[in-house]
């Protein structure tokens, strides 16, 4: 109790600057191979080693099996004040016999899960761990001949040919959530609204935010990532909060950070509000934005923005699911037979709610964790393409079993759970970009040519009703803010201002 | 044909009947979780959001002879889902709307969809309210919002089948899916055949495909 107490007291305080410095300096360079000594792997300390996916230079890092950390758990004193003393997960008690503790990969991260077993993951990770070094070796040399530091990398090399190769075969895990924020151009978007940020959350704290949104939040911050450790430690104790202003008791820092990337980007962005989906978004930039809650924010306006424009707003239009199908139909003139039932069910068919995800959550949930980081980098890099890419090459491993089937249930059953057992991201991306078959020559050019006309067609099709002027998804906006006082408004001023 | 397979596959005259299952209700009152107890008997304090929708089937043996296979849909429980909504219900036979007994808001939610249910699916829907999440009452009375009476009286004046749940610890979960199962018509289920044929999931209430009997139709 006192652990937790001092663990409080130590890092309590919400202040940026405090926030930045500590995640900046848990940070240990991993430049040199092979990975620092092992001694971590039996030291109590290396359990807040996957506070930063930095940390590690392998994929196991995070494999500890020690029962035995009782005598070597240091005194609450000694821990670094920059990273919070944890009450040692795996610590037996004399109350409670200590649980064996659950194999999680590099970033905290349960290896198995209902779709993947410990052994199916390991079969898989024991090839990649080397194959990711092999990939760093390159990168550094790269980052050098550039003249580029690889420690804590902030600048990456210009886009190029080579650049974008590398990328799709993997950022260093260490380096990724630089690399995103880089190549998506957040540098240029932090330097036009800086502090606008904290100013967003300052306003969702004094009331901006509707009720509804606030309570949608509420309920997802939670459920973004439980099965990561940094969001859900496996024993109480482990870098959870009591109660206070800034939050909910048992909470871990990186949830409370989310609570407020989320609130902000609400009030921020009156169109989206809070949707489902940004819990994960936001989540999975925060964890490797070292939780840079100003670099997540940015992100998140960029990719909801920029990259999946009206594909999170608060009436939802499934433009892109409309996209993808028209590929489909054009690319896999087999896969579509089987699940187009278009004719008796209107514009998109029945298989389009196990995609909604693809896109809202850019793959997080639908594809294991190590894949969704892989399409992650190259979608950072290239644009929104990657995804359409991604979910075809999806289709494409799958078009066997497809093909097979009569049932159109078996055949949803497939497309939803397939990606989720693609564990060997290299497999994903190689059908995505290969030469023959693959689906590299999809342009975004094409990708936003179709989704005017969808947007079009959609606009046509509901021209009845007020949407396409905003004016029923404003009006909502008013409703779900009134018991806040926000209103209309003033909210699309605040949007405006504030728009990153 | 329904009689066909039935008999073929399942010798001593069993029956096998399968039923589309839509859950509904608002965000984070334990629609997966239900579905999981059922399907898995699995249980996760925290589960991830759901987006979109989930569809998952289970099996399950109503007495010696009759099998039902519930598929199940399962959906993204907040509001801007909605437009999405009557894609899940479309051709659904049975449906479960959920609230959350410590969340009153959770109920009207509950309530709204019922009435859209009873407006815009199918006639002979067969719906069940489950009001979840009873283990924490249990733990702390105190947290209890909503009276089990209200929503019992609701639910009759809906005609609706009423449980408290607890998918934490399996309280009247198989019973709510049992309830559900007997109160289908199962003599009118086709088999998954008539469905391949090109057919939509849910039962096909053509009158080709009845042919059994239902010896439990309807005894809740």
């Amino acid at each position: 109790m006192s652990q937790a107490t001092r663990r409080h007291s130590l890092d309590t305080p919400p202040p940026t600057s405090n926030r930045r410095r500590r995640h900046s300096t848990s940070i240990i360079g991993s430049q040199d191979l092979p990975p620092p000594p092992p001694v971590k792997d039996t030291s109590p300390i290396q359990q807040h080693e996957f506070r930063s996916v930095r940390s590690s230079t392998n994929l196991s890092t995070y494999n500890s099996n020690n029962n035995n950390n009782s005598a070597q758990q240091p005194p609450v004193s000694s821990s670094p004040s920059i990273t919070p003393a944890p009450a040692t997960r795996t610590l037996p008690t004399a109350s409670a016999p200590a649980e064996k503790p659950v194999p999680r990969d590099r970033y905290g991260f349960k290896k198995a899960n209902q779709h993947i077993t410990l052994s199916v993951y390991e079969a898989w990770a024991g090839s990649y761990i080397s194959y990711v070094e092999r990939r760093r070796a390159k990168w550094i040399l790269l980052m050098k001949s550039y003249g580029l530091p690889t420690v804590n990398p902030e600048r990456f090399p210009p886009k190029s040919d080579k650049v974008k190769r590398y990328v799709r075969k993997g950022i260093p895990p260490e380096w990724r959530g630089a690399a995103w924020f880089y190549f998506a151009g957040g540098p240029a978007r932090l330097a036009q609204s800086r502090g606008a940020y904290w100013e967003c959350v300052e306003r969702a704290r004094a009331g901006e935010l509707s009720g509804v949104d606030r309570d949608d939040i509420e309920r997802d911050l939670n459920r973004a990532f439980p099965d990561n450790v940094r969001f859900k430690p496996d024993a109480p104790g482990w870098d959870q909060r009591e109660a206070d202003d800034d939050g909910q008791p048992g909470e871990t820092s990186i949830v409370r950070a989310l609570r407020r990337v989320l609130q902000a980007f609400a009030v921020a962005n009156p169109r989206i509000g809070y949707c489902q989906s940004l819990n994960f978004l936001a989540g999975l930039l925060l964890l490797f934005l070292d939780e840079d809650e100003e670099k997540a924010f940015i992100m998140l306006g960029i990719v909801t923005n920029e990259h999946l424009p009206g594909t999170h707003d608060r009436s939802l239009k499934n433009i892109d699911i409309g996209v993808l199908m028209s590929c489909i139909q054009e690319s896999m003139p087999a896969v579509w037979v089987k699940i187009d039932d278009t004719q008796e069910y209107g514009s998109l068919p029945t298989v389009s709610l196990a995609l909604t995800s693809w896109f809202m959550s850019c793959f997080v949930g639908s594809l294991p964790i190590e894949t969704v980081l892989r399409v992650w980098d190259s979608f950072f890099y290239e644009g929104s393409k990657t995804l359409f890419r991604i979910a075809l090459a999806i289709f494409k491993l799958a078009e066997p079993d497809i093909r097979r089937l009569s049932d159109p249930m078996e055949v949803f059953q497939v497309v939803q759970n397939a990606p989720r057992r693609l564990v060997d991201a290299n497999a994903l991306l190689e059908a995505c970009f290969r030469r023959r078959n693959g689906f590299g020559h999809l342009s975004q050019e094409t990708i936003d040519v179709r989704r005017r006309e969808r947007a079009r067609a959609f606009g046509a099709e509901k021209a009845s009703r007020a949407d396409l002027l905003g004016v029923g998804e404003e009006s909502g906006a008013v409703v779900r803010s009134s018991s806040r006082g926000g209103g209309r408004f003033k909210r699309s001023l605040s949007r405006r201002r504030a728009k990153t | 044909m329904a009689a066909r397979m039935q008999q073929g596959g399942r010798p001593g005259g069993s029956r096998f009947a399968q039923f589309k299952l839509v859950l509904l209700g608002e965000s984070a009152v334990g629609k997966v979780s239900l579905v999981l107890r059922f399907v898995k008997d699995q249980f996760d304090d925290y589960r991830e959001s759901t987006i979109g929708a989930a569809f998952l089937t289970q099996t399950i043996a109503l007495d010696e002879s009759t099998t039902v296979k519930f598929e199940i849909w399962d959906t993204a429980g907040q509001e801007r889902y909605k437009s999405l909504a009557p894609m899940y219900y479309r051709n659904a036979n049975c449906a479960v709307v959920v609230y959350d007994i410590t969340q009153a808001s959770s109920l009207d939610k509950a309530k709204a969809w019922v009435k859209e249910l009873q407006r815009q699916a199918n006639e002979n829907i067969i719906i069940a309210l489950a009001g979840n999440k009873l283990d924490l009452v249990s733990a702390d009375p105190t947290k209890r919002a909503i009276p089990a009476e209200d929503a019992a009286q609701y639910a009759r004046e809906a005609g609706l089948l009423f449980f408290e749940t607890s998918a934490k610890t399996a309280d009247n979960v198989r019973e709510l899916f049992t309830a559900i199962a007997r109160k289908l018509p199962l003599d009118q289920a086709g088999p998954r055949s008539i469905r391949s044929a090109g057919h939509r999931p849910g039962v096909d209430l053509r009158p080709e495909s009845s042919g059994t009997q239902g010896a439990s139709g309807c005894n809740c």
